[in-house]
């Protein structure tokens, strides 16, 4: 079974639309997803967080559904193109976020959290403020709190934009690595068809609310529909 | 039901504020205040007040805008300093400011129109100062330096592209000049010199506490209070029209080349704004030291501790009423009600602390002068007058603060009692110091709600401080006007040092 079903989705945002007839994601897996401007993307997000009420349709997460659910109870953890640390927290503690919301002790807190920022290889930074870190730092303080609190799927809205180049490169193989490691699932979305082509193992297209297509990357880049072929190169 | 959280402040300001204010309102249309626009020197004293606060309007907008132009444009050397200094000089009480020009220029200052017009512009250029300068910095210069390639001259460029830019700044900056300057009680009271130079606030106050005339002083305060308002009209369209002003490129036209020209301008602005506005305030510090004597020593003592815990209720109950109000706003309702919502809030700036008092005391007359109420008269009072200033540390706070950062720790599982003590509050750590610290400031200068409401064995700084200014006392209120100002100092430097600290927002 897959880990993440959706089944009839339909939102609505004033006048637009959102539309997913059918939506599958296994463990380990990550779904890629782009789109121009006003395609859905960022709603789509928003309807699986719970930001936004859902029309219809059915969101189930390891089997339970969640589109009823308040947000945090969702079991959806979430990671933007800023990476919106919690300033007045140490790296550690902001890692560890997640893990004392669930009540869990500190001694195994701090345990789990340094085992995710050696997995970041950012091990020697758990002592400093969420300020004093750089850009790409911070960017890895973000999804190993993201990871650290050991929800079923990770949302991540253009993760690596703000990210220079190189460190870029690293970002997306840590990424892939720890989903299929952690055997979670994610959905990137994202404006850099590198990004995705590196990291999804299929990638749906969104325009105007509906999915035009969800092919894997090798399959969008040979697609015989220009439009497709031409957001994908855009 | 969380609309509840709105409910402290709605009460507070209802109660306190438009209750007793429609209530001086509706006691003069019933025929209870005495008609005194037939008695002629009302008519004069009327006039006075609205001319004088004219040209200290004009006059505190003229220098604001040399001073702002000269630190933003010109960048003058220790602009950075001056522009710190426009709020102090802001926050000083006014009853320091007037026994400091007093010490400082002594006779000579030139008692009626002279002392009146340096006194309002001491305590008003940084107001002007700072709202002109925000709006030069921020204003679209593209514009100018589009005029300036086609040919036009920099002369021609300032007076007609970058002033017409400035001009809501310009007339808000006026208004608020020209309000603060019409609402003055002690520069009138002890610059002014005289019958001939009285503004309606003394009239209010000599009708309040001298001559027991209520019917009079609701009169007064009626008209006070109407004028308040339509200020308030006037200057919330010109807040409403600086802020969709635009900003852009950082090319500096108007800035001299020459670098002698730059230096001797500083020079000559550095000299004036010392003689004027730094002399007063030294030889405040410079009295104090010399008269200080160990008899007042055991009596400041008291009224340090009676102002500090008058400050303390101040800023409590300023934080109780307002911070839920504001996290209702931004954090339950988004945008929705933060524009309508503001007027309520910053709306008692817009009247004088002596018709706030004397409405709140005519309203609820056992506040006054009773031993168990008065301190609570005085809280309520001061609470009117502190919560707008407290407003905007907090709202700036509440501006810059996230919504992503709540979405992220929703996501993580936080619930919304969660959301606030592990996201909210400590984000909102240095915003809630700085209202407490303005708040208390406030407080600390303001006397206006003791002399109405302050039970006989209450004495705070200020109030002493007015007290042996009446008296003629001059040591004693020296002595009392330094611990008021080294506290005003020192909080101003705790305030700049939690501004400047305040990095946040990188990541």
């Amino acid at each position: 079974m897959a880990l993440v079903n959706i089944n009839q989705l339909k939102v609505r945002q004033g006048a637009f639309e959102l539309s997913i007839p059918e939506l599958r994601i296994e463990a380990g897996q990550i779904l890629g997803v782009m789109g121009k401007s006003g395609a859905g993307k960022t709603t789509f997000l928003h309807a699986l967080m719970g930001f936004l009420p859902i029309l219809s349709g059915e969101i189930e997460v390891k089997g339970q559904s969640v589109g009823n659910l308040s947000t945090e109870k969702r079991g959806i953890a979430l990671m933007f193109q800023k990476p919106w640390l919690f300033e007045h927290q140490t790296v550690i503690e902001n890692v560890g976020f997640g893990l004392a919301i669930q009540g869990i002790s500190k001694e195994a807190r701090l345990t789990q959290a340094r085992d995710w920022l050696k997995k970041m290889q950012i091990a020697d930074l758990e002592d400093r403020k969420a300020w004093e870190v750089s850009g790409g730092q911070a960017q890895r303080v973000a999804l190993a709190r993201a990871m650290a609190v050991g929800f079923p799927l990770l949302l991540l809205d253009e993760p690596f934009s703000a990210v220079e180049a190189p460190l870029r490169k690293d970002l997306r193989k840590l990424v892939r690595d720890l989903i299929q490691e952690s055997q979670k699932a994610a959905i990137v979305v994202s404006h850099d068809w590198r990004d995705l082509e590196e990291l999804a193992a299929h990638i749906l297209v969104l325009d105007r609310g509906e999915i035009i297509a969800n092919e894997t990357p090798q399959n969008l880049k040979t697609h015989p529909d220009l439009q497709i072929r031409s957001i994908c190169e855009s | 039901m969380n609309w509840i959280l709105t409910l402290p402040i709605l009460v507070f300001m209802v109660s306190f504020f438009v209750l007793p204010i429609g209530n001086l309102f509706f006691l003069t249309s019933s025929g209870v205040a005495e008609n005194i626009f037939q008695d002629p020197y009302f008519n004069h004293v009327l006039r006075f007040t609205y001319l004088q606060a004219a040209y200290s309007a004009f006059l505190s907008v003229g220098f604001g805008f040399v001073a702002a132009f000269l630190i933003k444009e010109w960048r003058i050397l220790g602009g950075n300093l001056l522009w710190r200094l426009g709020l102090l000089f802001s926050s000083l009480p006014s009853i320091v400011v007037a026994l400091g020009l007093l010490g400082s220029w002594g006779p000579s200052i030139g008692f009626g129109w002279t002392g009146i017009l340096i006194g309002h512009l001491f305590l008003n250029f940084g107001i002007p100062m700072r709202l002109i300068g925000v709006a030069l910095q921020d204003r679209n210069r593209t514009p100018e330096l589009l005029a300036n390639s086609l040919g036009m001259n920099k002369r021609r460029v300032f007076f007609e592209i970058t002033l017409p830019q400035l001009k809501s700044s310009l007339m808000a900056s006026w208004i608020l000049s020209f309000l603060y300057s019409s609402t003055s009680l002690f520069i009138v009271m002890f610059l002014g010199g005289g019958p001939r130079f009285t503004t309606l606030e003394v009239l209010l106050y000599e009708a309040v506490k001298l001559n027991l005339n209520t019917p009079k002083a609701i009169q007064i305060a009626s008209l006070q209070a109407l004028i308040g308002g339509l200020l308030f009209l006037c200057y919330y369209r010109m807040q409403k029209r600086r802020v969709q002003e635009g900003q852009q490129p950082r090319v500096n036209l108007f800035l001299s080349e020459k670098r002698w020209v730059r230096v001797s301008v500083s020079l000559v602005f550095w000299v004036i704004t010392i003689s004027m506005l730094g002399i007063p305030l030294i030889f405040i510090l410079k009295d104090a030291a010399w008269d200080w004597s160990s008899n007042f020593t055991s009596s400041l003592l008291q009224a340090t501790v009676s102002s500090l815990k008058i400050g303390f209720c101040v800023v409590v109950l300023g934080n109780c009423i307002l911070y839920p109000f504001l996290h209702y706003i931004y954090r339950e309702k988004g945008n929705l009600l933060r524009s309508g919502s503001v007027w309520l809030v910053i709306l008692p700036q817009f009247f004088s602390g002596a018709v706030v008092a004397f409405a709140l005391s005519v309203f609820y007359p056992s506040l006054r002068g009773n031993d168990e109420w008065g301190i609570l008269g005085v809280v309520l009072t001061q609470t009117l007058f502190a919560v707008p200033l407290m407003y905007f540390a907090l709202n700036e706070g509440f501006e810059r603060m996230a919504q992503e950062r709540f979405w992220i720790a929703q996501s993580l599982g936080a619930n919304r009692w969660q959301r606030f003590f592990h996201v909210e509050l400590p984000s909102m750590r240095r915003p809630l110091l700085l209202s407490m610290l303005i708040g208390f400031g406030f407080s600390l200068g303001e006397v206006v709600s003791l002399l109405l409401f302050a039970p006989a064995h209450l004495q705070t700084l200020s109030l002493t401080l007015f007290q042996a200014m009446s008296r003629y006392r001059f040591q004693e209120a020296h002595a009392a006007t330094g611990v008021l100002l080294v506290m005003i100092i020192v909080l101003f430097l705790i305030m700049g040092s939690v501004e400047e600290k305040d990095g946040s927002g990188q990541y």
